[in-house]
């Protein structure tokens, strides 16, 4: 009696694995199918690079779809081949990656019969799996992002009409670029650096050329920043942060000369805490290059250095 | 663009894969990293790669671990080159609108 049930027992979990196991296999099997029917150059590492991906979906479902999307890969590659060759076989000749000599040519019959194949593979699929419970398996529910918000900050908003220089000029004490307080000032109207008199100043942080100075005379100076065409924050707001409720603001450090253009690599002087709102700010300063309101000293147009803050933010 | 730009279609799923890829440039990932990065479909994903590949955007190696140690395949890693990356930063600065001065 005890054998009997230890003998349906094990029928059971040799039916259970097989039933887990068949997904893959029909994978496997669709994507070595699909690595055949791409061009020759690339069947070989397709099926290799297909096979490999595999493993990271994480259920027997997704598996089957990324094997389907891998027989529907491989056509459109081999169609994009063809596209290649005709439009220009010398440069695909020199290409390394797809070359005319052996692919296939896919008529136009082959390729209706194989979307036939896929689409009967797919309808014996879905049956199989929703007679086997498969059905049920869920892909996790990914709330809709909510309303976002990015956008720049600079220092001052009306960068040619500074206000009135106090008498006597005021000596500022030497500026820390990597201290983000002391250059942003919360309320963006205030810009405590546009009457600098450099007499007592030491050697700012920066290589500035405009902060480095030795007349006495004092300097009336209008910090640059983002200017007209400068790209959108949220543009560059990265959809996985949107998806996580990211936000943050960031204050980058860039350098620009007399036209609006970087003279260097922008830098990250405060950061979010977010490692991807960091990247998205300097990615957001290095495409504004070009559009970058110069800093003015006395209305002329010079090379400096500025931090500005980017601010993602997400309106729930 | 250069010759073999003529065969890159800057469709939305392009701009995604290159997105994926620009949240850390000098990163290599695999196709599957790609996928969850930038959610698309095996169908349209390998095409995008295979493309931008041919077209030198990325250049693509095989993972350099032993697949007997690790216990899985190697994967085929994909990464911006030089010229990629400042063309994915321009065709981005274009796609962005509007001024905030």
């Amino acid at each position: 009696m005890k054998n009997d049930h230890d003998g349906q027992e094990r029928a059971l979990a040799i039916r259970t694995r097989h039933a887990a196991e068949w997904p893959e296999r029909l994978a496997r099997l669709l994507i070595r199918q699909a690595a055949r029917a791409a061009p020759s150059t690339l069947s070989e590492r397709l099926e290799e690079e297909w096979l490999a991906d595999l493993i990271d979906r994480p259920s027997a479902l997704s598996r089957l779809r990324f094997g389907l999307g891998c027989c529907w890969a491989s056509r459109v590659i081999a169609a994009d081949w063809i596209g290649v060759a005709e439009a220009s076989p010398a440069a695909v000749a020199g290409s390394s990656l797809l070359t005319p000599r052996s692919a296939p040519t896919p008529s136009l019959r082959s390729r209706r019969g194989g979307v036939l194949v896929v689409l009967v593979g797919l309808h014996i699929v879905l049956i199989y799996a929703l007679s086997h419970g498969l059905g049920s398996v869920r892909s996790p529910v990914v709330p809709p992002p909510p309303d976002m918000d990015a956008r720049i900050d600079t220092i001052e908003r009306h960068p040619v009409d500074p206000p009135p220089l106090p008498t006597p000029p005021i000596a500022l004490t030497p500026r820390t670029l990597m201290d983000p307080t002391t250059d942003i000032p919360l309320d963006p109207i205030v810009a405590p650096e546009d009457n600098l008199s450099a007499a007592p100043a030491p050697a700012p942080a920066a290589p500035s050329t405009s902060a480095v100075r030795s007349s006495t005379a004092p300097v009336d100076r209008v910090r640059g920043g983002p200017g007209r065409g400068f790209p959108h924050a949220e543009d560059f707001y990265p959809p996985g942060a949107i998806r996580l409720g990211e936000a943050g603001t960031v204050i980058v450090q860039v350098c620009v000369d007399a036209t609006g253009h970087l003279t260097a690599e922008p830098a990250v002087v405060e950061s979010s805490g977010a490692a991807r709102l960091d990247a998205a700010a300097l990615k957001l300063a290095q495409a504004g290059s070009g559009r970058y309101r110069p800093t003015l000293e006395n209305g002329q147009p010079v090379a400096s250095c500025y931090p500005f803050r980017v601010t993602f933010s997400l309106r729930h | 663009m250069g010759t073999k730009d003529r065969h890159v279609r800057m469709s939305l799923q392009t701009l995604k894969v290159l997105e994926a890829f620009l949240d850390n440039p000098g990163e290599s990932l695999s196709g599957a990293d790609v996928q969850k990065k930038a959610n698309l479909a095996s169908g349209t994903l390998y095409p995008i790669l295979i493309r931008l590949e041919s077209a030198g955007w990325f250049v693509s190696r095989w993972e350099s671990v032993d697949p007997a140690e690790v216990g899985r395949p190697r994967r085929r890693l994909y990464r911006l080159t030089a010229s990629g990356l400042s063309r994915a930063t321009e065709v981005f600065a274009s796609f962005s609108r509007g001024v905030l001065a």
